[in-house]
This record gives structure tokens, sequence and C-alpha cells, in this order.
């Protein structure tokens, strides 16, 4: 009988890497002059060490039980904070050394992991079409006392944002692609360049924080969040919303659910 | 800028419309506060409670045809806003079932409690943004802080209106312009001490154009009744501006979270047209852009 063993490899292959182990090994099991043992190892027993409970009985927090999803994202916008600090100091460096050729900045984003605006277009035009189905799913336009409630309730990531009014002057202008939406900032990704500002289109020099783009994180409060939703059908007309950041500060799992009140507008 | 939030409009009810020569005279009050230096103005249609709302016709629960209002006064006086205000008298806290319904018709939603239990109802059920009070005659109760201060951290202002003070004649014609005058000062002395000099606004209330004052006259008058200088300034200025914003993100916005139109400005007089071309704004540009690149 001449059988290549296919379903036997194919379950071997998730305990042993090397193909020329689970050869070896189902000759073994087959062949006449072998062990001819009526079963067969799955996975190599590994030695595992037994838990060290700690003084009050419990199971330590080990480095692999802290490793989630909403850490690692706070860590890698850390990073990627970090790194765009570097980059700055690094072009104002440059810079000051009055050298005749451009700063390499598209070599030095590589280099540094600095996420470019044009790799979250996807996901804006995802948004749009999710906000399209929300907003409008006859087609037509109902009256805004329907469509604001929704929208209150709507995701944002993805949305194409600009800071309107804010207590901070340096932010106004600053537009982006929602990348994450937490409980008291967006944090959103900005183009570079000519289109990082709305007064910089015609703007020959760019500041070094300009040049480079990557995330921002910019807080809700004090700050109105100017948006555009593309009517379906029509790729010219929009609509245009404003969100008032100081009433918009709730996750966004809470806010799904959320019954808005109206308050004092002093702080406005 | 700023702020007059009662210019009264000329009639008082729904069954009678506001004469030619009535309407006249109005548009003189306006020019002259917009002469002054005043540039947004809110036309102030006052209503007893007990008034019957035509509610089976909602175009005509607001009389002001503030349309016609606008194309006639912004063009020739460039800056000028106008926005509408109700202001219902409210005696019996039991029977003002009718604000709800006022809501979406008017900037602004004003109450004019001529009782302590109004007032206090006032302060706590209702959703509005202004109190004003007659200040012609004595005022049938005592203004405590307790509720003015609950209403001034709810963000519901006061309102002082000057135009009885300087007319001498009221509401009352009862009373001579003395008595008016010694009403009016302790009145205000009394709602001052009441809200610890928090949450006023001043406006004319003027029904005719020699009624109105500019500002120093204005801040000269709070002076006298002993409100300090930033206080007093911020009583024709921010407060106003505050009521207004109030106002409109009540008609304009979802729960003050999110409202239409995204041109940065919270008032916004006129209603904007909802569609616009992408190309138009930058962001749309970005946008449109984007979209293409994909």
């Amino acid at each position: 009988m001449n059988r290549d063993y296919a379903i036997e490899k194919q379950f071997l292959t998730r305990s042993y890497d090397s193909s020329s182990e689970i050869e070896l090994l189902l000759e073994d099991r087959y062949s006449i002059t072998g062990g001819q043992k009526p079963f067969m190892v799955f996975g190599k027993p590994e030695k595992q060490a037994p838990i060290k409970l700690e003084d009050n009985n419990t199971i330590p927090i080990t480095k692999e039980r802290k490793y989630n999803t909403r850490t690692e994202l706070k860590n890698y916008f850390q990073q990627t904070l970090a790194n765009q600090k570097r980059l700055i100091k690094k072009i104002q460096a440059y810079n000051r050394s009055k050298s005749e050729k451009p700063f390499p900045v598209k070599k030095m984003l590589h280099h540094y992991k600095i996420p470019e605006f044009e790799d979250f277009i996807p996901l804006n035009t995802l948004w749009q079409k999710y906000t399209q189905e929300l907003l409008f799913p006859q087609k037509n336009i109902p009256p805004m006392s329907i469509v604001l409630p929704r929208l209150s309730s709507a995701d944002l990531n993805g949305c194409l944002l600009t800071v309107l009014k804010s207590k901070n002057h340096n932010l106004v202008g600053t537009r982006g692609i929602v990348v994450c939406d937490t409980q008291h900032s967006f944090i959103i990704c900005v183009p570079r360049n000519e289109d990082s500002k709305e007064w910089n289109e015609n703007k020959q020099e760019f500041s070094p924080l300009e040049m480079m783009g990557g995330i921002r994180v910019v807080l809700k409060k004090g700050s109105l969040f100017g948006f555009d939703v593309v009517l379906p059908g029509s790729e010219e007309e929009c609509i245009g919303f404003t969100i008032i950041g100081s009433r918009f500060e709730f996750r966004t799992s809470d806010r799904s659910g959320k019954k808005f009140k109206n308050h004092n507008v002093d702080d406005l | 800028m700023l702020y007059d939030l009662n210019v009264p409009w000329p009639s008082n009810g729904y069954s009678v419309p506001a004469t030619p020569s009535q309407t006249i005279g109005f548009k003189n009050t306006i020019v002259t506060l917009y002469t002054l230096g005043y540039r947004q103005i809110a036309i102030n249609f006052q209503l007893q409670e007990n008034v019957k709302l035509p509610i089976n016709q909602p175009e005509r629960l607001n009389p002001i045809p503030m349309n016609t209002l606008r194309d006639d006064l912004c063009e020739k006086f460039p800056g000028l806003k106008l926005y509408s205000r109700v202001t219902l008298i409210v005696n019996d806290p039991s029977k003002c079932q009718g604000l709800a319904k006022l809501q979406g018709h008017f900037d602004i939603l004003a109450v004019q409690p001529t009782s302590e239990k109004a007032l206090q109802l006032c302060t706590i059920n209702l959703d509005i943004d202004l109190i004003s009070f007659n200040f012609a005659t004595k005022l049938p109760f005592f203004i405590k802080h307790k509720t003015v201060g609950s209403a001034v951290d709810k963000g519901i202002k006061f309102e002082i209106c000057y135009a009885t003070v300087v007319a001498g004649y009221g509401a009352d014609l009862g009373i001579n312009s003395q008595m008016i005058r010694k009403n009016f000062f302790s009145n205000v002395l009394q709602l001052i001490r009441g809200c610890r000099s928090r949450g006023i606004i001043v406006s004319s209330g003027a029904t005719l154009a020699s009624q109105v004052r500019n500002s120093g006259d204005v801040l000269t008058i709070l002076k006298t009744v002993g409100l300090d200088n930033s206080r007093a300034k911020a009583c024709v200025t921010l407060s106003p501006e505050r009521v207004l914003v109030n106002g409109r993100l009540r008609v304009r916005s979802y729960k003050q979270t999110i409202l239409e139109g995204n041109d940065g400005d919270l008032v916004g007089s006129e209603d904007v047209p909802s569609k616009k071309r992408l190309a138009d704004s930058s962001s749309g540009r970005l946008l449109k852009k984007a979209r293409k690149g994909e």
C-alpha cells in the first residue's frame, strides 16, 4: 500500500515545524519494523512551570496578562508622538544648517513610522458610506430634527474633522481624519504641506509641524469641530455639521445610548 | 458687539396684526439702535398666558415677519442681525403649557413671572433663556437669592428694561413717572442683590425711537445701581450673547451636541441652506481630492 499520509501530515503540521521530522515519525509509525504504537503524540510535551501564587493567593499580573488592544493602541500613539517630536527637532536642526537641498521628509516619515494622511483615506470613504446609510436610508434628506440625533450617536472614526474654533488658537484650522475617538480628545491624522490648513493652500513655505503631518491629539473641551457629509448619489453636494466639543466628552460606547441634556452655555 | 434683546413688536396677540404706521415706528427704533452701535437685535413678541395659540397653523405661531424685516433692514444696514423672541407672562404656573409648542418658532424664549410661584417654576421646570420683570410697578414678591441663584447656575439670565424709566410711563398708566422711577431703582437693586451681580442683561424695551439710549448711558445707569465696570459691560455684551447662543442652540442643535452648518458660528442669524457645494469650502476641497485620489 502506497500512501502519502496526507491527513496525518496535515494534523502533524500543527504540532511539528519541520516536514522531515513528520515524515520520520510517520515512517516509524507505519513501518513493520517500527514501534507500531497504536497512538501518536501530537505536540511537544512542554514542561510548564507551575504558576507561582502571590502571598495573598492571587495569580500575579504578568506582562502577557497586561497585553491588550487598548494599551497597545495607547503605546502606539505615545510612541508615534514621541517620534514626531524627534523628527521635528531634526527638521529644525536641518533648517538651521541652511542646506540647499530640501529635507527628505518622505524618507524620514518612513524611518520614524509616522502614519500619513493618505493611508486613512479609505477609512474616510468607508465612513462616508456608513454615514450616508445612517442618515439617508431612503435616499432623500429627512428633516434635521431626525438627522441630528442620529448623528450625535454615530461613530466618528474616519470622519474628516476641522477645528473651527478653539480656546487654543494654535489648533484652529487643524484638520484630519479621526483615528481614535476617546473620551476627552479626538486623535486625528493630519495631511501635510498645502493641505494642512485652510489658509495654507497657496503658501510656499511650511513650518516643521506642517511638513510632517502625522497624528495630533485635539482636546474636545472648548473646541468646535466641523465636518461634511457627502449626499448620496451626487459627488458634488454635501451638508455641513458642527460638533460642540465641550458637550461631546463621552466615550464612544457611552455616547451611543446617551440621553443628552441642555446645559449652561457659559463655557461655549 | 452690543446687543439689545428687547424691541417690542407692536402687536400683542394673534388676532390683531401690526398696522403700517406701527411697523414704521418699530423700524425707526431698530434703525436708531443701529446708529447707536447695537448690531444684534431681538424682536420681542409678548404673550399673555391665557392666549390661545394657533397650534393648527404652525406658520402663524410666530406673527413677526422675520424674513421681510431682514430683507428690508439687513441689506441697508450691514452687520445688523435680527432675532425673534417671545415673552410669556406667567401668573399661574399650571397654565403655561404653550411654551413647549413655541420652542421651534422663536430664537429666544423668555418668561415674565408675576408671582413668586411662577418665578420658582421658571427656574426649575421650564427650558427658557431669559426671565424679565415688569420693573415699573412694585414687585409683588421678594426676590430670593436661592431661586435666582439656581436660575443663574442653569444659564438663565435676568433682564432689566430701561425704557420705562426713560419714558416715565410704563404698562400701567395709572402711576406717575416719579413712582415708576422709584420702583425701577428699588426693583433693580433687589434683583442685583438677589443674583449677586451675576447673570443680568440690559435691554431697551423701547417702543419709541426716542427711548433708546447708547451704551455709555446704560453703563452710567448700571454704575449708579452699584455694578462695577466689568460687570456692567458684561450686561450689554457677554451675557446677552450667551442668551442668544443658548436660544439659537435650542433651535439649531440636538441638545447642544451637533448642529447643522459648519461655519464656526454658534448663533448664525438666518437659516443656512442645508446643501452646499464641496468645492466651496476648503475642507470640502480636501475631501474631494481625497475621494478622487483613492
